[in-house]
């Protein structure tokens, strides 16, 4: 309890510092408004918004779900074929020197600017943390239990239901917790590229228009999907992973 | 003999030897104890009749072992073996009911009366919605023990499974190791540090010397079950000792040139170790 009134107090000592520079400067009012007129441009434009905030939270969403399906089928498909891992892990590593970022045009360009071109640049940027946070629970399973198992001629379907994924979901759940973040920003980055809507684009937007108060209450959207995200995960790990 | 053991000898890199010429025969439903000091080749001797180390495919050993009649490999399949680990190997997600249940989970069966009846054995049934990680160290070698007693096996396999337990478990438990033993003609082997709980235990003692070879092979011929035995420990105890329990630790004790000591230990064996034939 003490710990959340030092947070809100915090949080109110940090918006009167913002309050009283936005309406006492000129250029902290221009570059970053105020609490106020934040709280007065949402309301007068709360539908377009928050409709802003739905196509991105809907791109980030489809994109993860893209990606969770992905990493686990390639999971299970290394689970039945272990050679495969050799392979593909390699590839999954070198993959990541590249700034998947600067896909965002490439996407765009292949896909149009509709929906699809942000939720494959969302999928593609939050796939590697879940597969790789898998592989990683996988291996940490301790060996005697790989060895019950044996001794016990579980079938490989039953261990995968009953052993590799359950014990593996704590490490999966922290790469969900980093997934769904770059999922928002994978979908933000490519609405900058080009998109009818989103936060991403309002951004842009609101940066070539010199538009503060649109600038801070799509940052504002997007940090509240970022923490609608992170608390589902923390929720769904409470619930599910009882036993640590 | 359902379990022999041939001529097994196995190396995990090549260069040092864990078992040397390991042979040893068991009939069904007997137990047999073996015994030596730390990193003497006890726990690879069970993983190797386990099949979870293969001597086929493991150009680093050599020998057979078969158990009845046929191959590890072969018996595995049919899921006549449990095997207790020396540590107690729980599913960290599964409760203690669910983690007993397991291999029957595994084998398809579903006996809640069962397992019920495990838990009160092991007397967990306090705990049986409890996980592994809210339990004592004692408290999981129970759960494993009844965990490996749940598919009333053929073969059971055991790694030191009452290290961590006080005397009072110790002895319940023995007593329901033989009766399992006795009810479904079990056939066990049973890897201890105790020389006590070898005698308790089991129909033969095997001690491995420290260069991976059997020092000696004892045959435990007392006419007294072992139900009898454990109910009275000390007396038991009072009585073997003389007779099995002083030349075995001063054997244990020795690691020098003695090789295959069969049959009951006498007096020549005493006088020896009186002579000082055996560095202790």
């Amino acid at each position: 309890m003490k710990k959340w009134l030092i947070y809100l107090l915090l949080s109110c000592i940090i918006l009167g510092i913002w309050q009283y520079f936005g309406s006492t400067s000129n250029t902290a009012r221009l570059l970053l408004s105020s609490p106020s007129l934040v709280i007065s441009y949402f309301i007068q434009n709360h539908f377009d918004l928050l409709q802003a905030t739905y196509t991105t939270l809907l791109e980030a969403v489809s994109g993860l779900a893209i990606a969770i399906c992905f990493s686990f089928s390639m999971m299970v498909l290394c689970f039945y074929r272990p050679k495969l891992m050799d392979y593909i892990l390699p590839i999954m590593i070198t993959s990541q020197v590249i700034p998947l970022i600067v896909l965002a045009p490439f996407f765009i360009v292949l896909m149009g600017i509709g929906l699809s071109s942000k939720i494959a640049m969302a999928a593609l940027i939050s796939f590697f943390p879940i597969f790789i946070n898998f592989a990683q629970g996988y291996k940490s399973i301790s060996k005697n239990i790989h060895e019950l198992m044996m001794v016990y001629q579980a079938p490989l379907k039953f261990r995968i239901k009953n052993v590799y994924f359950p014990l593996s979901m704590p490490s999966i759940l922290a790469g969900l917790k980093i997934s769904a973040n770059l999922a928002v920003i994978g979908a933000i980055v490519a609405e900058f590229s080009g998109a009818e809507n989103g936060l991403g684009k309002n951004l842009y937007i609101s940066a070539i228009r010199l538009e503060p108060e649109l600038m801070m209450s799509s940052l504002f959207l997007s940090m509240f999907i970022g923490i609608f995200f992170y608390s589902l995960f923390v929720i769904i790990e409470r619930r599910i992973v009882r036993w640590i | 003999m359902y379990l022999k053991v041939d001529d097994i000898s196995f190396s995990y890199d090549g260069k040092r030897s864990v078992l040397k010429n390991v042979s040893f025969a068991l009939p069904k439903g007997e137990t047999i104890a073996v015994v030596g000091a730390s990193g003497c080749g006890k726990s690879t001797l069970l993983r190797l009749i386990s099949g979870i180390l293969n001597t086929n495919s493991n150009s680093l050993s050599s020998g057979k072992i078969d158990i009845n009649s046929v191959s590890t490999d072969e018996y595995l399949k049919d899921g006549k073996l449990a095997f207790m680990f020396q540590e107690a190997t729980l599913m960290p997600n599964l409760t203690v009911r669910q983690n007993i249940e397991l291999p029957l989970q595994i084998k398809g069966v579903k006996n809640h009366e069962k397992v019920g009846r495990l838990i009160e054995t092991v007397g967990l049934t306090e705990f049986s919605s409890y996980f592994p990680n809210q339990l004592s160290g004692g408290m999981k070698t129970r759960v494993a023990l009844a965990r490996s007693f749940a598919t009333e096996p053929e073969l059971l396999l055991l790694d030191e499974p009452f290290s961590a337990l006080d005397i009072a478990w110790k002895s319940k438990l023995y007593i329901e190791l033989e009766k399992l033993r006795e009810l479904h003609k079990t056939t066990i082997v049973v890897v201890t540090h105790d020389v006590q709980e070898a005698l308790l235990l089991s129909n033969q003692v095997v001690i491995i010397g420290q260069l991976g070879q059997i020092q000696a092979n004892y045959k435990i011929t007392t006419e007294k079950s072992l139900y009898n035995r454990v109910h009275n420990v000390s007396e038991f105890l009072e009585e073997v000792y003389a007779d099995y329990l002083l030349p075995i630790q001063k054997v244990i004790m020795t690691d020098g040139n003695w090789n295959k000591l069969t049959g009951r230990a006498d007096n020549q064996v005493e006088e020896k170790v009186a002579n000082g034939h055996f560095k202790i």
